[in-house]
């Protein structure tokens, strides 16, 4: 028995480092061997304008799945569902082989599109179940700037921990192209999807779990601007009720500016800045205390979603009457709405109801507006902002944004916010 | 001496903006109308005949007016043609297309307006118009400036502001010398520094009402009303002054233009509200929290009822026209 074990454990041994010897060499099965047994699975993405016939945005794609089902981002070919009829989306692959695309299903909250195209081999990339370790070496493949396939080298660097939405921070360069394509490990398994870049080797990727849970979904039809519109609209209420929904639920952080307690760093995934502003010439000062989710959603050139965005400005002044005082709190108000994106196709104006509320004794001036998406049923940008009539030379001026919510939610969202400025002197 | 007074009467020739441009004092003896210089009372009208129409006193002691088989005959201001007209008390009629006007000599007039008072209100209103003008603009100013040396802007904007009015009037003035012959600048100075201070006045007077009784959601209305009367007070005086125009023929021509103008303007405003904008447009009013009078609402309920509002408000907004029909 002994004999057994000490045999066991000799041959176990011998696994091992077998194992370990084994995955550098296959590390350094590198870039030069993924790259080739991988090209003939990554495909160019290219959007045709349909009038001038001619590439009107370009990005990358992979082979998934059996009968032609390709993976890329919904930003390459968002102008599908957006101008229907105005493009056409087709691949390249690196023989040079063209054909159509159609959009079968869309992941708007994690930028993921399942495309399908009728003539592709059968071979395709799997998904990796399990997540990489941290410093994992892996390969990001695309067409960066419309210069062929080119495999980019780069480690695996966890998820974003400070995010609304999970992502892969990936150190490697990710180029304008190269979004849609695959980045895999050293066995050649899907880890994620390239889908953004902070310049300087900071890129990142979509989880690959969402590319399995878009592929379950089993979606066989072509989606046409209807279902695409319910879809989207589905898929964006279910993630403002994820966030909205959580944050509704908990107290709110608060931070102290002034006199006054105000809501600060609410969730892990807001940052927060501050600034002050005192030029000797000026008769009044003022302190600024910002935080905002730093992603948003992708529906369209134009329109982003899904984003938090707040901020509290303490005016103050030793030199300035009352009226003069009120008159520049008033000027600021008006001058500092935010601008939401968008244009006319996607989103109407914005409609506003101002008033005084009072909570806790403390009395502001408040305006609250919002506009409809007219894609999206159900879903609203909303700006509320609200200062407090509490002294004569000092006044706090609080702004809340949110985009893409339901209106009951932005309405207990902004209720929440003013109701947690205090004056606690 | 009664019977004398009823039958003397005065018969007038009247401009379109009823000024009397010729008089003839009817004593009792019978007065012939026409374009023929052997009339007593001459009318230079092409469409009046030479010998037109003669009035007398009758045995019953009442005027008449009889037509001398004129051309166009004498017309009442109904545009009815009439022979002859009994004329008992105040009259109008047409000889050509001179409206003429008969009145007992005892008909009413109203006391003079005292000279000299009258001429000192003139004066001070001429000197205080513009100086509180300047004022409010100053003050305006003064109120936009956040930074040492705020009064050096606020004289900059008031002589700004005085080279604007100053030029104003001169051209108004210039169009007076043209078509009244009268130069009149103080007053045409008067008239647009009034006007502009009445603007400055109602504008802060209707912001500071929406932020006490807060409804700056009606402040556009207001402002439309501001400036609707402001134009209307302005082109009121300045026709008055530059023209011939009586007081209700200026009224009328002012309130035409101030009407036109402040539509021009409102329309302007609302072709800029629905154009889309990326951003929201607040119009919000703040002021001294002294002056709040509106009692302030419970957070949630403000929300609440503002979400109401604004869900079906925004739901009834219609796609927009050029929104592409979204069917592939």
């Amino acid at each position: 028995m002994r004999t057994l074990n000490f045999i066991a454990s000799l041959l176990a041994g011998f696994c091992a480092a077998s194992l370990a010897l084994a995955w550098p060499a296959s590390a350094a099965e590198n870039a030069e061997t993924i790259f080739a047994s991988a090209k003939d699975r990554i495909l160019q993405v290219r959007l045709i304008d349909q009038a001038g016939n001619a590439k009107n945005a370009l990005g990358s794609g992979f082979v998934i799945a059996e009968g032609g089902r390709v993976i890329s981002n919904y930003h390459v070919v968002s102008g599908l569902v957006n101008h229907p009829g105005r493009f056409r989306a087709e691949y390249l692959t690196q023989g040079g082989d063209t054909g159509r695309l159609e959009l079968l299903d869309i992941d708007v909250v994690h930028d993921l599109a399942l495309l399908r195209a009728a003539e592709l081999p059968e071979a395709h990339f799997t998904v990796r179940a399990q997540a990489p370790v941290m410093g994992e070496r892996l390969y990001s493949l695309g067409n960066p700037l419309d210069l062929g396939l080119t495999i980019v080298e780069g480690t695996y660097n966890g998820l974003l921990k400070k995010s609304l939405y999970e992502r892969i921070h990936f150190t490697g360069s990710i180029n304008p192209g190269m979004s849609g394509g695959p980045t895999l490990d050293g066995n050649g398994q899907v880890i994620g999807v390239n889908v953004a870049t902070a310049g300087n080797q900071v890129s990142f990727l979509v989880p690959a779990k969402y590319v399995s849970e878009l592929l379950a979904r089993g979606a066989d039809k072509p989606m046409d601007a209807a279902a695409f519109d319910a879809t989207v609209a589905g898929q964006l209420l279910a993630n403002q009720q994820r966030y909205v929904g959580t944050l509704l639920g908990t107290a709110f952080a608060e931070t102290a500016l002034g006199g006054y307690s105000v809501p600060g760093q609410i969730a892990d995934y807001v940052n927060c800045w501050g600034h002050t502003d005192r030029e000797p010439r000026r008769l009044y000062h003022s302190v600024s205390y910002s935080c905002s989710t730093d992603e948003n959603i992708f529906l369209s050139d134009e329109l982003s979603s899904g984003a938090i965005h707040f901020s509290h400005r303490l005016w103050s002044t030793d030199d300035l009457g009352v009226l003069h005082f009120f008159h520049l709190l008033q000027n600021a108000a008006n001058g500092d709405s935010a601008s939401f994106g968008g244009n006319e196709e996607s989103a109407g104006n914005f409609r506003c109801r101002s008033g005084f509320v009072e909570h806790a004794g403390l009395v502001s001036k408040t305006v609250y507006c919002m506009r409809r998406y007219k894609q999206f049923e159900g879903l609203y940008d909303v700006y509320e902002q609200a200062i407090t009539l509490h002294d004569d030379h000092e006044a706090l001026e609080s702004t809340l944004t949110l985009s893409g919510v339901s209106a009951a939610n932005a309405a207990a969202f902004a209720s929440k916010f003013v109701e947690d400025i205090a004056w606690k002197p | 001496m009664e019977t004398l007074s009823v039958r003397r009467g005065v018969l007038e020739l009247v401009d379109r903006n009823g000024r009397v441009e010729q008089r003839v004092v009817l004593n009792g003896n019978a007065v012939t109308i026409g374009r023929a210089y052997d009339n007593e009372f001459i009318l230079d009208d092409l469409h009046v005949s030479p010998h037109h129409a003669r009035i007398s006193l009758e045995g019953d002691g009442v005027w008449r007016l009889r037509d001398l088989g004129s051309v166009n005959g004498i017309r009442l201001d109904n545009g009815r043609r009439v022979d002859e007209l009994p004329i008992d008390g105040e009259q109008s009629f047409m000889l050509g297309l001179c409206q003429l006007r008969y009145r007992p000599a005892d008909a009413p007039v109203p006391e003079a307006e005292p000279l000299r008072e009258r001429r000192q209100l003139r004066r001070a209103v001429v000197i205080l118009a513009p100086l509180l003008c300047l004022a409010a603009f100053a003050l305006d100013a003064d109120l936009d400036s956040y930074e040492t040396f705020g009064a050096l802007k606020a004289l900059s904007v008031v002589l700004a502001t005085l080279v604007a009015i100053v030029i104003w009037s001169a051209i108004w003035a210039l169009i007076g010398r043209l078509f009244a012959q009268r130069l009149n600048f103080p007053g045409h100075l008067a008239v647009i520094s009034g006007g502009l201070l009445f603007a400055s006045v109602f504008e802060s007077l209707s912001h500071l009402g929406a932020f006490a009784f807060a409804f700056d959601q009606a402040l556009p209305w207001f402002d439309a009303i501001g400036v609707c009367a402001t134009f209307v007070l302005i082109l009121y005086g300045h026709l008055r002054l530059a023209s011939r125009l009586h007081r209700r023929g200026a009224l009328i021509g002012a309130v035409a233009f101030g009407i036109l103008l402040a539509g021009a303007v409102q329309i302007k405003q609302i072709v800029y509200a629905e154009q889309f904008s990326t951003r929201p447009r607040i119009g919000f009013t703040l002021a001294a929290p002294a002056l709040r009078v509106a009692s302030p609402r419970p957070v949630s309920a403000f929300y609440a009822q503002a979400t109401d509002g604004l869900t079906r408000e925004l739901a009834d907004d219609a796609p927009h026209a050029n929104a592409p029909a979204r069917s592939p």
